[in-house]
């Protein structure tokens, strides 16, 4: 099914990434209505690079207008310019940071804490650990954050911590 | 670079006016029933309701 293609494809093009986001709440957790996958990737050169290949390989558009909407650059360039970047596919609507708020510069310590998951169809992912889906919601004005969402981490947390 | 809940908005925004209605409306639907199928069995909305034995 389409996200688990994109999963799919995360890992063929071996790009460095963390699942964020509804998707990675709803996979973990409960349900969440969301239409888009987060997909917070490392920000180097190489994997810049390699989430290219890999957002060409779903025919993925993108355009710093809508009137300018067109297949992704084969450079990397384009992805140096904004922290974030919503695209669409044929096959999943995807959003990608370069940076996420509340987590700034530390990618690689939540990479050492992400959790190794599996969809339904056994399809494995890379999932921001829930201290950092916390941390991540916390970060966002008030009117943004999710209840619901922040109150089930704070639960899963506590569960863990008291087992 | 921008703040980014305001970029990201602002991103989502551009996807929606730029996004072929026929394609959305596909890749959404794909997006709901892989949703459904990735819930826990007691939160799928098509699920039993009655024991297999009645």
């Amino acid at each position: 099914m389409n996200i688990d293609r994109v999963l799919q494809s995360l890992a063929k093009n071996e790009v460095d990434y963390l699942l964020i986001g509804g998707v990675n709440f709803l996979l973990r957790h409960a349900p969440e209505i969301t239409y888009d996958i987060d997909v917070w990737i490392a920000d180097n050169p190489k994997n810049l690079e390699r989430t290219v290949t890999f957002l060409k390989s779903i025919n993925a558009e993108w355009g710093a207008t809508e009137d300018d909407w067109k297949p992704v650059p084969d450079t990397t360039t384009w992805l140096t310019l904004q922290p974030v970047f919503c695209l669409t596919s044929p096959i999943a609507a995807i959003d990608i940071f370069r940076e996420v708020k509340g987590l700034e510069n530390r990618y690689d310590v939540c990479k050492a804490a992400a959790i190794a998951a599996e969809t339904a169809s056994g399809v494995p992912f890379w999932a921001l650990s829930d201290q950092h889906m916390l941390e991540a919601q916390l970060a966002l004005p008030v009117n943004q954050q999710k209840s619901q969402r922040i109150e089930v981490l704070n639960k899963a947390i506590k569960n863990a911590s008291d087992a | 670079m921008q703040a980014m809940p305001n970029k990201k908005e602002q991103e989502e925004a551009k996807r929606e006016k730029a996004w072929d209605p026929k394609e959305r409306w596909k890749v959404l639907q794909e997006t709901i029933a892989w949703m459904e199928a990735n819930l826990p069995p007691e939160q799928k909305r098509n699920r039993p309701r009655v024991p297999k034995q009645f």
